[in-house]
């Protein structure tokens, strides 16, 4: 007598997406209003200075889904609406699970966007910003090979996200185990938990480090790349590993321990 | 329909069916309203109607045919035993009430021709 | 069956309930009555899940209350619904967690009740989001329903929806309902069994009729007079 999993997961996620809609808007809207301006001032000077907002915009369609990471579980609690879903059949994994969801399609959107944009104007000029490296460092290396690279350092920006969001969503769930004090108990968690989790990642990390040789300054550019690739995708999975953990806990004290 | 939330409200529902039967208002045949149907009228719990109305059948007052409805089974007899049965009911708290207030029974039974008489009067005086 | 088997709660220093030992009676509805603070909201949210006991157990067919939450329609009294939401948009997420959900007996009970899918939650009188949460509790065939002050701060002609409501779609013998109220006179012939909780104890319990005629009394005076004397 129970509805699907997906279809609950759906219900939540879109609901998470909605409540999402200004920061999304925001960071998209903007980066259109850049590449219109950019695309009425001709000369290449005004479009090169353009090139700062993106940047700018870039860090905040990183930045905003941690931020609103906030916004999405303490809302729940301010507006009463977590009667509504402590009341729900469904379980804190879905629960968490479609919140993490929808901030990281937030991520997805507003950072590609902003990627798009760039690439759009940076385009024609690549072939000598490549030729350029290429001429400092002395190799020949043409743009294909940096791709990996590119993508393994979103997936580690991904990864990173994640681990920061089910930081966040622990230290949110501690500090309303608390009557007062909670916004302190919550900062307090949450500084704690990236140092233990900081801590806990060194372990790996020495491990790795001693075990292999990591040169990432190497004989050339192109093994350089592949180094770098590796210790992104390593780096990537403990994150992951972490962030899981982290998660796994919340999830913990969600079903045992949160009440209203 | 509103009941006294002082006497259980089960009863009250089957003393409303008897008196209706006594007045002819309710005949040999006819449909009573089912128990839901009542339920929402008088704004009650369908259980306590479930149970006047079982009350009813046990009392042979009413018969429930599948699919069709409750109706009305009252035999004349059972009319004149119900009429009497309530009438002693209501004469006789009467009589005790009185009583308590200290009045004897000749006392009461003046009272009541008096009181009678005035309202033959007053029937007889909105003819005229 | 719900049960509370030495059920105690406290909210910091002030205790809500106290040792509970009560049962619910299946099928039937039963009114939950008591003063402020007696503890009539922390019974709901404790069957509902929404809270834990300190001491003793809340058993719901045998279970913790975790696993019967697909089984309960719950209404709080406070606004527990997404101001952002208009009713169409909350009764399909509602609808979307509950295989109990009637989409035809919540149409009707849309247009009985005189509802407009397309009113935001947040921009509605208060009658209209009491009515709004009792659509989306009754537009199930839920096993246990159950109904925190569901008339407070309502006027009367809603009120008398709201009543005729639950009495139209109560399935008697297979559906358990619980209200919480204050408004004793109003669901007088409403309830089947009573339970009056003071200061998070059990002061009187029972059938509804059967008391009525044992004290001759109606309900609102037997609560009176039991709280007069625990006093």
């Amino acid at each position: 007598m129970q509805t699907s999993a997906w279809q609950r997961f759906s219900a939540l996620y879109n609901k998470e997406m909605r409540e999402l809609r200004p920061e999304i808007v925001i960071v998209v809207a903007t980066a259109v209003l850049i590449c219109l301006a950019m695309y009425c001032k001709s000369g290449v000077d005004a479009r090169n200075l353009l090139i700062f907002p993106i940047f700018l915009l870039m860090g905040l369609a990183g930045f905003l889904p941690f931020v609103a990471s906030f916004k999405l579980l303490g809302r729940e609690w301010s507006t009463n609406t977590i009667y509504l879903i402590m009341s729900l059949p469904v379980s804190g994994e879905m629960i968490l699970g479609a919140k993490l969801a929808a901030l990281i399609s937030q991520y997805l959107l507003g950072t590609l966007v902003v990627i798009a944009s760039a690439v759009f104007w940076v385009q024609p000029h690549l072939p000598e910003i490549v030729s350029s490296i290429n001429s400092m460092t002395g190799s020949e290396v043409t743009l294909i090979k940096f791709i990996p690279g590119i993508a393994m350092a979103y997936l580690l920006s991904l990864t990173w996200l994640f681990y920061l969001i089910s930081v966040s969503f622990l230290s949110q769930f501690i500090g309303k185990l608390f009557t007062r004090f909670n916004g302190m108990i919550t900062l307090l968690v949450f500084l704690v938990t990236l140092f233990l989790g900081g801590w806990l990642m060194e372990i790996p990390r020495s491990f790795i480090n001693t075990s292999s040789s990591f040169n990432i300054i190497g004989p050339n550019i192109q093994s350089s790349l592949q180094q770098a690739v590796l210790f992104m995708g390593v780096n990537s999975a403990i994150y992951f590993v972490v962030a899981s953990l982290v998660m796994f806990i919340s999830i913990l004290i969600y079903r045992y321990r949160v009440e209203l | 329909m509103d009941f006294d939330p002082a006497r259980p409200i089960y009863q009250q529902i089957i003393d409303n069916f008897k008196k209706m039967m006594i007045r002819g208002e309710l005949r040999q045949g006819d449909k009573i309203p089912s128990q839901r149907e009542y339920a929402e009228m008088s704004k009650t719990n369908p259980n306590t109607v479930q149970r006047a109305y079982r009350e009813l059948e046990n009392l042979n007052l009413v018969e429930t045919l599948r699919g069709q409805g409750t109706f009305v089974s009252i035999h004349p007899e059972q009319l004149e035993s119900i009429r009497d049965e309530m009438a002693s009911a209501v004469l006789g708290s009467c009589i005790i009430e009185m009583r308590s207030l200290g009045f004897n029974d000749k006392e009461v039974r003046d009272r009541l021709e008096q009181m009678q008489g005035v309202k033959k009067e007053a029937a007889s005086d909105d003819r005229i | 069956m719900i049960e509370f088997k030495g059920v105690s709660k406290s909210f910091g220093r002030t205790v809500a309930l106290d040792a509970v030992d009560v049962t619910f009676a299946t099928g039937k509805i039963t009114g939950l009555f008591g003063p402020n603070g007696a503890g009539k909201s922390t019974s709901l949210k404790l069957i509902s899940g929404l809270n834990r006991p300190d001491r003793g157990e809340v058993i719901i067919d045998g279970r913790d209350p975790f696993y019967s939450k697909v089984q309960i329609a719950y209404l709080p009294e406070i606004d527990h619904l997404y101001p952002w939401m208009n009713i169409r948009q909350a009764a399909s997420f509602v609808s979307s967690f509950y295989g109990d959900w009637d989409q035809e007996r919540y149409r009707e009970l849309l247009s009985f009740l005189n509802l407009d899918e397309e009113m935001k939650l947040g921009k509605i009188s208060k009658g209209q989001r009491a009515k709004t949460k009792l659509l989306l509790c009754t537009a199930r065939r839920s096993k246990y329903l159950l109904l925190d002050e569901p008339l407070s701060g309502i006027d009367i002609l809603t009120r008398e929806q709201i009543i005729q409501t639950l009495i139209r779609d109560f399935r008697e013998g297979e559906q358990s309902i619980i209200i919480s109220t204050h408004e004793i006179a109003e669901v007088e012939s409403l309830v089947d069994e009573v339970i009056f909780l003071d200061r998070g104890q059990v002061r009187l319990q029972g059938e509804a009729e059967q008391l009525r005629e044992d004290r001759g009394m109606s309900l609102v005076d037997i609560m009176k007079e039991a709280f007069r004397n625990a006093n």
